[in-house]
């Protein structure tokens, strides 16, 4: 992992003085997080050109728009991360088409069975992704594979379904299971948003 | 879709951010989001959660292409291409660069010539003679990941080093790439790297004996304004017996 895990503070610092137009600023948060971004996009575009296309409209974003990450968006790290999650999404919108399937029995990077093996666990943020991880491992296992293939590999319902071998009603609602569960587990944890 | 319906809220909130609401059901959500609130706080605090799932995926370092395009696009909204060395050779380009207040190494005077003919004359700078190596000649390759862009750097007896460049190198704009010897007390600024043909480097003094590892870095045309590196490191190496 490099050391953009472990640096919130930094990162914040860096993304007010790029919100400011400090473009050394720039330059010394794009060389911190670049990697991390590109791997994320790779995973979900699947090819390094529409990679390399969603990190620089990511890093554009940023660039026009530091000044509106607010802490509640997570770490920044994490905000960033959502960023280009988004852009590739809707990249995919445009592109998917072209897209072939990956290969099945690819798993996600989240080895749940395994803790006590991340490297990110003995980081600031590691406290939340404990949290996550545990609430995670609360999930059926249906449920949790599909909502970890759709966060990493971009996939919709559909996609969802044929990776899975499994009907798209079904696919469906292991994913807002999924989600309803992990909602009631993390909200355990407080710091729930108020609604209605 | 009703959304006043809570349950439906959150759960728009939470697909939207997992990336499963999609088509116009997509748009949508971002429409009503903007005006919304609560429909934001839920978006956001999904957001701070599963947006922990992309730190445990692996980084992979982009093309430095991808930093060069990004510059050039802020600044004139083109997108950059890799072009070839143009075909007539380029008037010889003399770049000198005093390295002032350096912490590292006072008084060393780094000068780079460019030149497609092959080793040019130098002007002498007025550097303290470096004791001749006994050790076989030392050289290290620095190859731009994802390009063909690369140097071989060769560090001859009498305190110098030549660099040749050699493959496709990018549009630069208002950029450099500079040297940097990367010492135990931190980068110290070698000078600039020609992107074709070959340049001719002073050594600073305290650079003969140990390991030598060097680094590449992008930085502002004429190299880094503060005798640090301020750009990305795009690669690095360290020298190896010829």
């Amino acid at each position: 992992m490099s050391s953009a895990n472990a640096e919130p503070e930094r990162l914040t610092q860096l993304l007010a003085a790029v919100g400011s137009g400090d473009q050394r600023a720039f330059a010394q948060l794009y060389e911190a997080c670049s990697a991390h971004l590109f791997g994320l996009l790779l995973r979900i575009l699947q090819r390094r050109d529409w990679a390399e296309e969603a990190l620089q409209d990511c890093f554009l974003k940023i660039w026009q728009k530091s000044e509106t990450y607010e802490p509640a968006r997570g770490a920044p790290l994490t905000w960033l991360s959502s960023i280009a999650r988004y852009r590739a999404l809707d990249l995919l919108r445009m592109k998917r088409p072209e897209v072939e399937m990956p290969e099945e029995g690819e798993e996600p990077p989240l080895a749940l069975a395994d803790p006590g093996q991340d490297p990110v666990d003995g980081a600031i943020e590691g406290e939340g992704l404990g949290r996550l991880k545990d609430c995670m491992r609360g999930l059926q296992d249906e449920q949790r594979r599909s909502v970890l293939l759709a966060y990493y590999e971009g996939y919709t319902h559909q996609e969802l379904a044929q990776a899975m071998d499994a009907p798209l009603g079904t696919v469906k609602s292991w994913v807002r299971r999924g989600l309803s569960r992990l909602r009631e587990c993390l909200e355990a944890v407080g710091a729930v948003p108020q609604t209605e | 879709m009703n959304y006043q319906d809570a349950k439906l809220r959150r759960m728009l909130a939470a697909e939207y951010v997992l990336g499963t609401l999609r088509g116009p059901a997509r748009r949508r959500f971002e429409r009503l989001v903007r005006a919304d609130a609560a429909l934001r706080a839920e978006q956001h605090f999904w957001e701070a959660r599963l947006g922990l799932l992309a730190l445990r995926s692996p980084p992979v370092t982009p093309a430095p292409t991808v930093w060069i395009a990004l510059q050039r696009r802020i600044q004139s909204g083109n997108t950059v291409a890799l072009r070839k060395p143009a075909a007539a050779p380029p008037r010889p380009v003399p770049m000198r660069r005093i390295w002032a207040g350096m912490a590292v190494a006072a008084a060393v005077v780094v000068a780079v010539v460019v030149s497609r003919q092959g080793p040019a004359p130098v002007n002498p700078p007025p550097v303290a003679q470096v004791p001749a190596p006994a050790a076989p000649a030392l050289v290290a390759q620095l190859k731009i990941p994802d390009s063909t862009l690369q140097w071989s750097v060769r560090f001859t007896p009498g305190g110098e080093m030549t660099v040749a460049a050699s493959g496709d190198y990018p549009q630069l704009g208002a950029h450099s790439l500079e040297l940097w010897w990367l010492s135990p007390q931190g980068p110290v600024p070698l000078g600039l790297l020609p992107v074709q043909g070959e340049g001719r480097m002073t050594l600073p003094r305290e650079m003969a004996g140990g390991e030598i590892k060097l680094a590449v870095s992008l930085e502002p045309q004429g190299g880094s304004p503060t005798g640090k590196p301020t750009g990305p490191v795009l690669t690095s190496a360290a020298a190896q017996a010829a």
